[in-house]
């Protein structure tokens, strides 16, 4: 019995673990860029999975509503990006004004979509129209593979990314040195706006294999976004392998804690956890620094 | 004296402006004294008196000391729960518990922040944050704080058998209390340890390890900003406990950090009679939008969802186009003065 209770619950932590891993990379994918936690990140996962669930209710093909939920994600991220964050960028304005913009942002994109798809949660059928798995003592939903794949082409697309093209060596370039970037003919800006487009999307793809499995309502982004932020300094700031490790870690622990605990406090003793980790090494798992301006 | 030279003269008089300004929050109270005004505008007001003095605290340490936190409606819950358990359960007075849940909320701010404290930047803002929603969760949970349905019947101030039942008599008590704590945080900031905070504020031109080789002690002042913050959200929590006579844990949300970063940087980040404009311009708009907004069209969701968006907007254009917030503006009208007339010198020269 406890053991099918283990097994059950670690499933499905590495599961919720999938997708704070992935809030996670997207949190270090701006800051590697941009040098400031983004908090409407959480609010482009909603926006993904709404669009999508939208455009199902619609009578769209699953396969299209998810591509063009995606796509449209990473359009009104860029789009955002050039009109609220580029100029101040441009001028050198300080982290935590461009942190302060986010806010303002996360708040603005939860308000606009309760006004225009409504307060009710929604959800996609799963992928591919099979049963629950049930292995031995454990029975797998069948979104979550989806999930972990999610998670997997992640790590090996962006690995690829930043180690064997054009584009990810730029990115690192600019994330090494600002200045230095610029001297060799580089520009960050335009850059920037590509790897935000870019993060939109990711987070987009998060929401609609989310969408799949658990609902989404337009106010589910701020404690994703307090778990990605987590994620994102227990992995250390810069580092995508930190990450994902931290995402599924703390992913494990929330659901240990739903199953041996209490649900009332699946959220609590995670965070309680991270907090004390953090006091004793800020730099987080594999960070050098920490981030922020000294 | 021409227009222009009295204009310019309160120009240079921005402390007069200021005043001005409190006697308005003032001149509202004794508007409604005389009949004139509606009680839900009265009521208005406690909240802005409530939100500035909460906000102040927050304008010390995140605007003028540079430390971001979001551990402040934490320590509002902790000051409101705190008076509300005392004053029901054990029937203390108001008065006590005011004092005890701000004592509570520094001794927890001062225990926190020893550990905290050396963090600073973005790890110190998520770490707050994550504290406030561990809160959050746990008012929500915990049967002291009687869970959601939260507790009621909370009794207001009273000295002798004078009670403060009249939301005139409670405005006015309230508007006492952010006196005091304004001149408090006037002082402060004028004097050595405000020097202190604007030396360590990295996103001002400050810089923490300069301020250390200056000799300032950086964690203890840090500390003694962190606990600062504490004491006045506590008090103002306090404040609303007894004036609203219920708690539940929804104001006690996350997002309520979010607003009050919105009324300090709407006010002037740096400046600590920001907070007093931010909180009075916000709740004047939200207010206004409420009132404006016509009716049968909106159901309470779009009319909140609206409120929220307009809020958004105005946010990010104040932080993007005037970053020094409405306390900026006379002084950078004064500026733009300046230069017209350098200008029109010039021009009249040669």
């Amino acid at each position: 019995m406890l053991t099918g209770l283990l097994q059950q619950s670690v499933i499905s932590g590495l599961t919720t673990g999938c997708v704070y891993a992935i809030v996670g990379i997207c949190v270090v994918l701006i800051f590697k860029s941009a040098r400031f936690p983004d908090f409407a990140q959480g609010t482009w996962i909603v926006l993904g999975g709404m669009l999508g669930a939208s455009f199902f209710a619609r009578g769209l093909p699953l396969w299209l509503s998810m591509i063009l939920a995606v796509l449209s994600t990473a359009l009104l991220g860029a789009a955002c990006w050039i009109v609220f964050l580029h100029g101040p960028m441009k001028r050198g304005m300080s982290g935590l004004h461009l942190c302060m913009i986010t806010v303002g942002l996360a708040m603005g994109i939860a308000a606009v979509l309760q006004m225009t798809i409504g307060t009710r949660s929604m959800s996609l059928p799963p992928f591919a129209k099979i049963e629950p798995i049930h292995l031995s003592k454990v029975t797998i939903s069948p979104q979550a593979p989806w999930l972990w794949l999610t998670l997997l082409l992640t790590m090996f697309g962006l690995v690829f990314l930043f180690n064997h093209t054009y584009w990810g060596k730029q990115i690192r370039a600019c994330h090494q040195r600002h200045l230095g970037a610029i001297l060799i003919g580089l520009n960050p800006s335009r850059i920037a706006i590509f790897i935000y487009a870019f993060a939109a999307g990711l987070a987009g793809i998060l929401g609609v294999a989310m969408a799949g499995m658990i609902p989404v309502v337009y106010h589910r982004g701020t404690s994703l976004i307090l778990m990605g932020f987590i994620v994102y300094l227990v992995g250390g700031a810069t580092s995508l392998p930190g990450a994902v490790i931290a995402g599924l870690a703390i992913g494990l622990i929330e659901s240990l804690t739903a199953a041996f605990i209490s649900t009332n406090y699946m959220d609590i003793v995670p965070l309680s956890i991270t907090i004390v980790f953090l006091l004793f090494r800020p730099t987080g798992l594999f960070g050098e620094s920490e981030p922020g301006e000294k | 004296m021409t227009f222009a030279g009295i204009s310019r003269s309160l120009l240079n008089y921005r402390k007069l402006i200021y005043i001005l300004l409190g006697l308005v929050f003032v001149l509202f109270g004794l508007l409604d004294a005389w009949g004139l005004s509606s009680k839900y505008l009265l009521s208005t007001m406690i909240f802005i008196a409530i939100n500035a003095i909460v906000a102040l605290g927050l304008g010390l340490l995140g605007g003028v000391a540079g430390q971001i936190s979001f551990g402040t409606s934490a320590f509002y819950a902790i000051g409101a729960y705190t008076s509300g358990i005392l004053s029901t359960q054990y029937n203390l007075s108001p008065w006590l518990t005011m004092a005890f849940s701000a004592f509570l909320a520094g001794v927890v701010a001062y225990i926190i922040g020893r550990q905290v404290l050396h963090l600073h930047g973005f790890v110190l803002g998520v770490i707050t944050l994550a504290f406030s929603w561990i809160l959050w969760r746990l008012t929500g949970q915990l049967t002291i704080t009687g869970g959601y349905d939260g507790i009621s019947h909370i009794p207001r101030f009273a000295i002798g058998s004078f009670v403060f039942t009249d939301d005139i008599h409670y405005y006015f008590l309230v508007l006492g209390i952010l006196a005091i704590l304004q001149i408090i945080a006037l002082n402060l900031e004028k004097s050595r340890i405000g020097r202190d905070f604007r030396a360590m504020n990295i996103y001002h031109g400050g810089s923490e390890v300069a301020a250390m080789t200056l000799g300032i002690r950086l964690g203890s002042t840090k500390n003694l900003l962190f606990v600062l913050c504490a004491v006045y959200a506590a008090i103002g929590g306090s404040l609303y406990a007894h004036y609203v006579s219920y708690l539940s844990p929804e104001p006690f949300n996350i997002h309520y950090n979010f607003i009050l970063y919105l009324m300090v940087v709407l006010g002037g980040i740096r400046s600590v009679w920001g907070p007093m404009i931010g909180a009075s311009v916000y709740w004047g708009l939200k207010e206004g939008i409420t009132y404006g907004m016509p009716e049968g069209v909106a159901t309470a969701g779009i009319s909140a969802a609206t409120e929220i968006i307009i809020f958004a907007v105005l946010f990010i254009g104040i932080i993007t186009f005037l970053p020094q917030g409405l306390v900026s503006v006379p002084s950078l009208l004064k500026e733009r003065h300046r230069r017209k007339t350098a200008l029109r010198h010039e021009r009249a020269l040669g």
